[in-house]
């Protein structure tokens, strides 16, 4: 009962607040870049199987690590910052 | 800068020991060949078949029918396309250590090749690349591999007796269609009240068993089925179909049923004579994405409620304090319902876009042109250039992610 009503209400107040955002587009330019190049990637991969590995290996590793070290700066920016806030 | 000098000492080292050892180890211009074959054509007077990939290639036959023997060739003239044999990995001597035959159909054309029983290796040995992806009879173009069964009564092949062994040499399934491939080889014996069967189905934890399906051999040979299987439940994005996902494994058994012996009508027992499992594989469709909140369908649905009566109070309380704090299924989805409604609005929509997208990104695409490469170019140019070239990438990420480490602040 007093699980449910708080999330409720805190899922409509967010849904309500978020709703008021805009829609994403649904045919993106970036989707369609991904997979013409991954189909240019296959042709590649026919004779050089090591190379695309380790390629796609290296460029995904460093999307995540980069992408965790950004998100590890902002959250310790913000815990350091609310306290200061007044 | 003064560890240019020795990494560059050393990447040519690394560089030349992988070339060395590419070339260093084959000595002569052979391939081995494993592979499945497909059946293409013909009847009676033999079977032909071909490899729809040259480097998958698999050869079997039977020992047990002593007048059945199998028989690898390649289209061609002398010397440039000739058959060795071989009983292990290692290679022949020369052509001609066996049996080796040279038939000519009507067409003039030249089969050079060997007779061979049992599970063997066999090598290849020609200059280029002589593969061809079908063959069709009678008049075989080009150079292809083809493996006909016949009777050990000279170089013209006539009646084909081949009797194989019962086998399951692929079972592959596809979730964009649901349905699973078996592909194999099985027998329709002439005894009376004896069959194989092929059965199929399904099993989860959550559901059971499920789309079970048993087909009947009616002739003996090679066989290619498909069978439809039911989709796991859909994961969290849904708003009506609950959230619960689990493994799902297929199972394809062919069985070797013999009317003669069953039930004993007298004692009731049952003779396992009546069922003999031939051959068995299996192969496990991993959960979709999503979040198992229970261990079962009645576990995500059910409140837990106690007895709550005058000889138990305990149960009375527990009710209440599950109806205080226990959240509802409603409550539980709109967490889901929330997290749709997030990745459907900017600017979060777009990261989980890119991240979809970025999951796309890989080697297993629909190629936008094939490129055919000579065998041996492959071997000898491409092959140790790809791997000299990815070693010395790994070498530099390694070098360059310390570099890295040495500049974050955190």
């Amino acid at each position: 009962m007093i699980t449910s009503a708080f999330l409720n209400i805190f899922y409509i107040v967010l849904g309500a607040l978020i709703g008021l955002l805009p829609d994403i587009s649904t045919s993106s330019a970036f989707s369609t870049a991904i997979t013409t190049g991954s189909s240019y990637l296959a042709t590649v991969y026919s004779f050089l199987p090591f190379i695309i590995s380790t390629l796609l290996a290296i460029i995904v590793f460093d999307l995540l690590f980069e992408t965790g070290y950004i998100i590890f700066k902002v959250v310790y920016w913000v815990i350091r910052r609310l306290p200061t806030q007044s | 800068m003064k560890w240019l000098k020795p990494l560059s000492y050393y990447l040519l080292l690394v560089v030349l020991f992988l070339f060395t050892y590419s070339f260093g180890v084959n000595k002569v211009s052979a391939f081995e060949v494993q592979g499945v074959l497909t059946y293409t054509s013909g009847t009676g007077t033999g079977k032909t078949y071909t490899t729809n990939d040259p480097y998958n290639l698999q050869f079997f036959s039977n020992n047990s029918y002593t007048l059945f023997k199998s028989f690898l060739g390649c289209v061609g003239e002398y010397p440039t396309c000739s058959t060795h044999l071989s009983n292990t990995a290692q290679e022949t001597n020369t052509n001609g250590v066996l049996n080796n035959y040279a038939l000519r159909n009507s067409s003039v054309v030249l089969y050079y090749g060997l007779y061979f029983s049992g599970t063997n290796y066999a090598r290849l040995y020609g200059a280029g690349n002589f593969w061809s992806k079908t063959c069709t009879e009678p008049n075989l173009q080009g150079n292809c591999i083809y493996f006909k069964y016949s009777l050990d009564t000279g170089l013209v092949p006539s009646v084909d007796n081949a009797t194989g062994e019962t086998t399951i040499t692929s079972f592959t399934y596809s979730t964009t269609t649901q349905t699973a491939r078996v592909q194999g080889y099985w027998n329709a014996t002439s005894t009376t009240g004896v069959t194989e069967r092929l059965q199929f189905h399904q099993f989860s934890t959550l559901l059971g068993i499920e789309s079970f399906r048993e087909l009947i051999a009616t002739s003996t040979g090679l066989f290619d089925l498909s069978f439809e299987y039911k989709a796991l439940p859909t994961p969290y994005t849904s708003t009506t179909t609950p959230a619960f996902v689990a493994d799902t494994v297929l199972f394809a058994e062919i069985y070797q049923y013999d009317n003669n012996y069953a039930t004993d009508p007298f004692s009731g027992t049952f003779d396992s004579r009546y069922k003999t499992l031939l051959v068995a594989t299996t192969t496990t469709i991993t959960t979709l994405t999503g979040i198992q909140i229970a261990t079962s369908t009645r576990d995500l649905f059910a409140y837990p409620e106690y007895e709550c009566s005058i000889t138990s109070i305990t149960g009375c309380f527990k009710n209440a304090l599950i109806w205080s704090f226990y959240p509802t299924e409603e409550s539980i989805k709109s967490y889901y319902n929330f997290i749709s409604l997030i990745q459907s609005k900017a600017p979060i929509g777009y990261f989980f876009v890119a991240r979809d997208s970025i999951q796309g990104l890989n080697k297993d695409g629909t190629p936008t042109a094939n490129v055919t490469i000579p065998l041996s170019i492959k071997n000898y140019i491409f092959s140790p250039f790809d791997l000299g070239i990815s070693g010395i990438l790994w070498l530099f990420f390694l070098f360059s992610f310390y570099k890295r480490l040495k500049t974050i602040q955190i």
